[in-house]
């Protein structure tokens, strides 16, 4: 292909001779074309712009040569004089000006004075009437005021009237029933009086025909050698008095004796034992008027014995149950005495009513078991437990009203008042007084081992406290001061539930010890009284003595319990 | 062979970035009417090869005219577009040829010297006296687009019976057409090698399109086939010129022309394209890539000067 290759020469040769040793320069020389014609173009219109200048300029000159004709000194002096009179007008004007101003100066000065003053009167002016508009409202409101007190205060002079009226006529009647009391006082001595005349005799004439059939007896027995039957009669009198007395009651137990026909004595032997289910007893205590007895033990039952003096004899009545473990103590209420309380190991207390034999409350909120509980009034109970805790019921609301820690277990609790005021005696040797209106301790007393049991005594001046030293403590107080303290070299406090007790009037102490001897001090100078013992044969557990002070129950952890007298 | 490492597409491109530089001078008695103190300097142009003067006659009037803007109103002046003509050495240059032709044919054939460098092409404007007996008023750019498209269409014609410049749209032609005017050549070539591909189940076009120009004759075209069936050979160009002078020869035998046709090849040069190509390459192949871009072959035959 050898043509290709020569054409191909050929044409990049012309190519060369043609294009390229030409291209450049034709190129260049247009450009300089170019150039120079707009440097022409801008030549003939600065030409042009020169012919216009001068074409004015020579314009110009002739209008400057025909102004130049006209004379030049009085115009001159004219136009002086014309310049000199407008300045003078030009300075008075300012001058004029400059009083102007001064003028419009003060008089705005004034207006501003003027505008002030007026707007604080008129502040002035809004904040009286302000003032006037509030006092108006207050004196308004103040007759109000007036006229509503004036009206309550009539309201209450005619009721003070009324009341005045009626505290009159109280008195009045007051008067009448107070010499009605009074007479009626009178005859009731005259009668009792009579009454006891009456009984006198009649004792005397039954002493006679006892006398006489002693005496027939006597005479029969000295062919018999009974001497012991006279003991027997002598106690069987005793015992009639009692039965006669217990004949007033219609088999409801209310009254509670009075302090008239309370006798303490000491108990020298016993008079009745029997047994008490089959289980160790915890707790026993005399019904308030003395012909019941309460026991309560490892059973669950409490079991209520009549008392009966005559024969002495002491028959199970009836057994309330409800409990479900072993029963730690037992109160009767000295108020109406219908209720019984019990408390047991099953963290509950339970309250019966004794007529009907019915459960009627279970208190339940303790969190261990429940060592003690006492009724503060027929419907306060105030109980102590094992949880360190202190709870007063109240039987109306069936509600626990207050709880008072104290950081012991408590072993027991009596009431102090009605209002709630306790004193409890603790594992932790302390007795603590308690207030009936906060929930902190009054007092503590401290002794020298733990508290098993408390008693006070009925005008609530003395306290015995029985602890695990041996010992048993008389506190009195108003000063809160152990005042006695009783020991025996037998007595040994043998768990942390002995039952001490104060005689009904106070003049001798009572408790049990381990080996099944009953102690009895003297209070008043703290010897020891009499010993009860070979009758128990194990720890007697607590012991009671009848409200009228003729017995003294005990019961011990062998399931039997003992009634003690003369 | 180092010859295959030549592309034909290195050969179209080089056709394509042809210029040729050419002085414009304005004629004399153009130049006296001049009503400016400056006469116009004569005007430089690098025109390509394959365009035609139409193309730049605006550009050719504007410059001039500047110089007679005083006259331009004047109706009875004869200074206007339409009586601008182009002359070489007294011969007025014919618009629809394309100028490369034009170059070779007449600064081959008329220099009066014999050095070669007849560059740059000093063309003569002529303002006035429009020769009407020899020349054909032609001032637009649409009449030589319509010229060109004709040129092309009897171009396909001869190839492939008109058939691919039939099916070609109209947006194709005239994308030939501006990508000529603006000198695209990929634009050009995109659409172009549709119309060099062949019909009919040949390797190769119908018949040849060309022209071979000789001067003062008119120019020859004759029927050729590119392929010779009997003798199983593919035609040079050679034999192209030989059967065309011959035949030429022999009609103007039969037209009892008194001068003669010289049909011996020896006496003349070939040029396409101002180049001499080699007389035995391929028909085919010239007209394939060698063609102008109105797909004729435009040969120039310039008798060799007598010793």
């Amino acid at each position: 292909m050898e043509w290709k290759q020569k054409i191909f020469n050929q044409l990049q040769e012309r190519n060369r001779q043609e294009r390229d040793v030409y291209a450049e320069i034709v190129k260049h020389y247009n450009r300089l074309t170019e150039n120079y014609s707009t440097i022409l173009v801008r030549c003939t219109d600065q030409e042009r712009d020169i012919l216009t200048l001068r074409q004015e300029n020579t314009d110009l000159q002739k209008n400057s040569v025909s102004v130049a004709g006209l004379p030049v000194n009085d115009k001159i002096k004219t136009l002086e004089n014309d310049y000199m009179k407008a300045k003078d007008e030009i300075l008075t004007l300012l001058r004029e000006r400059g009083d102007m101003t001064k003028e419009v100066i003060s008089l705005s000065r004034l207006v501003k004075e003027r505008d002030e003053k007026l707007y604080s009167e008129q502040n002035r002016n809004q904040i009286l009437t302000k003032e006037n508009v509030s006092l108006r409202q207050r004196l308004e409101s103040a007759e109000d005021q007036l006229s509503a007190l004036k009206k309550v205060n009539e309201t209450i002079h005619d009721e003070f009237q009324a009341l005045q009226l009626a505290y009159t006529q109280l008195e009045e009647r007051q008067k009448e029933l107070d010499a009605t009391i009074a007479v009626l006082r009178q005859r009731m001595t005259e009668k009792i009086e009579k009454k006891c005349n009456a009984l006198d005799e009649e004792v005397k004439l039954h002493e006679k025909r006892m006398e006489e059939d002693v005496k027939r007896k006597l005479e029969e027995a000295k062919s018999d050698f009974m001497t012991s039957t006279l003991s027997n009669l002598m106690t069987s009198t005793t015992a009639s008095i009692t039965h006669l007395r217990n004949a007033n009651q219609d088999g409801k137990v209310h009254l509670t004796p009075t302090t008239d026909f309370m006798k303490v004595i000491i108990p020298k032997k016993a008079i009745v034992k029997w047994d008490c289910g089959d289980n160790e007893l915890h707790a026993i205590q005399f019904h308030p008027s003395g012909s019941l007895i309460a026991t309560g033990g490892s059973d669950r039952k409490i079991h209520i014995w009549e008392l009966n003096a005559h024969n002495n004899q002491v028959q199970q009545v009836y057994v309330l149950t409800g409990n479900n473990s072993t029963v730690t103590a037992i109160d009767f209420d000295n108020e109406n005495a219908n209720l019984i309380l019990g408390c047991s190991e099953d963290f509950a207390c339970r309250v019966w009513g004794l007529g009907d034999q019915r459960l009627r409350h279970t208190l339940t909120g303790h969190g261990a078991k429940v060592f003690c509980a006492k009724f503060v009034t027929a419907t306060l109970i105030a109980s102590g437990s094992q949880d360190r805790t202190l709870k007063l019921w109240d039987l109306q609301n069936r509600q626990c009203v207050r709880t008072l820690f104290a950081g012991s277990k408590c072993h027991d609790l009596v009431a102090h008042d009605a209002s709630g005021s306790l004193i409890s005696g603790h594992f932790d040797k302390k007795i603590r007084f308690w207030d009936a209106r906060n929930d902190s301790t009054k007092c503590e007393l401290q002794l020298q081992a733990a508290v098993t049991s408390l008693s006070i005594n009925r005008e609530k001046q003395l306290l015995l406290a029985c602890s695990r030293d041996d010992t048993l403590k008389l506190i009195e107080l108003r000063e809160n001061r152990v005042i006695q303290t009783f020991s025996h070299d037998d007595f040994k406090v043998a768990s942390d539930t002995i039952k001490a007790v104060l005689s009904p009037d106070c003049a001798y102490a009572c408790a049990g010890g381990n080996d099944g001897s009953v102690f009895i001090w003297n209070t008043t100078n703290g010897k020891i009284e009499k010993v009860l013992n070979k009758e128990h044969s194990s720890i007697v557990n607590a012991v009671a003595w009848h409200p009228e002070g003729r017995f003294i129950a005990s019961c011990e952890k062998q399931r039997r319990a003992i009634l003690w007298g003369e | 062979m180092s010859t295959s490492s030549i592309d034909d597409k290195d050969i179209t491109r080089e056709l394509w970035q042809s210029r040729l530089p050419i002085c414009f001078i304005l004629s004399d008695e153009d130049m006296s009417k001049v009503n400016r103190s400056e006469s116009p300097e004569p005007l430089y142009l690098m025109l390509s090869r394959h365009s035609y003067f139409p193309c730049i006659i605006e550009k050719i009037f504007r410059y001039y005219s500047t110089y007679y803007k005083g006259n331009l109103n004047d109706q009875t002046n004869s200074i206007n577009l339409n009586n601008l003509w182009l002359e070489y050495e007294s011969i007025p240059l014919k618009w629809h040829y394309p100028i490369g032709l034009l170059y070779d044919l007449y600064t081959s054939s008329l220099s009066s010297s014999s050095s070669v460098s007849h560059l740059p092409w000093q063309i003569i404007v002529h303002l006035s006296k429009f020769p009407e007996n020899e020349l054909i008023r032609f001032p637009d750019i649409e009449s030589i687009e319509a010229h060109y498209m004709t040129t092309l269409k009897e171009a396909d014609a001869l190839k492939h019976k008109g058939q691919i410049i039939g099916d070609m749209q109209k947006r194709d032609h005239k994308q030939l057409w501006n990508s000529l005017l603006q000198d695209k050549y990929e634009a050009f070539w995109n659409i172009n090698i549709k119309l060099m591909s062949y019909t009919d189940n040949l390797q190769y076009f119908r018949y040849i399109p060309f022209r071979i120009y000789i001067l003062d004759k008119p120019f020859m075209q004759k029927l050729f086939s590119p392929y010779d069936i009997e003798q199983n050979k593919w035609m040079t160009l050679y034999d192209l010129l030989q059967y065309t002078l011959n035949h030429e020869v022999q009609c103007e035998k039969l037209a009892n022309e008194k001068k003669i046709l010289n049909n011996n090849i020896e006496n003349y040069r070939v040029i396409i394209h101002g180049v001499q190509p080699p007389l035995h390459s391929p028909i085919q192949w010239l007209s394939e890539y060698f063609s102008y871009p109105d797909n004729f072959l435009h040969i120039c035959l310039i008798e060799n000067q007598m010793r």
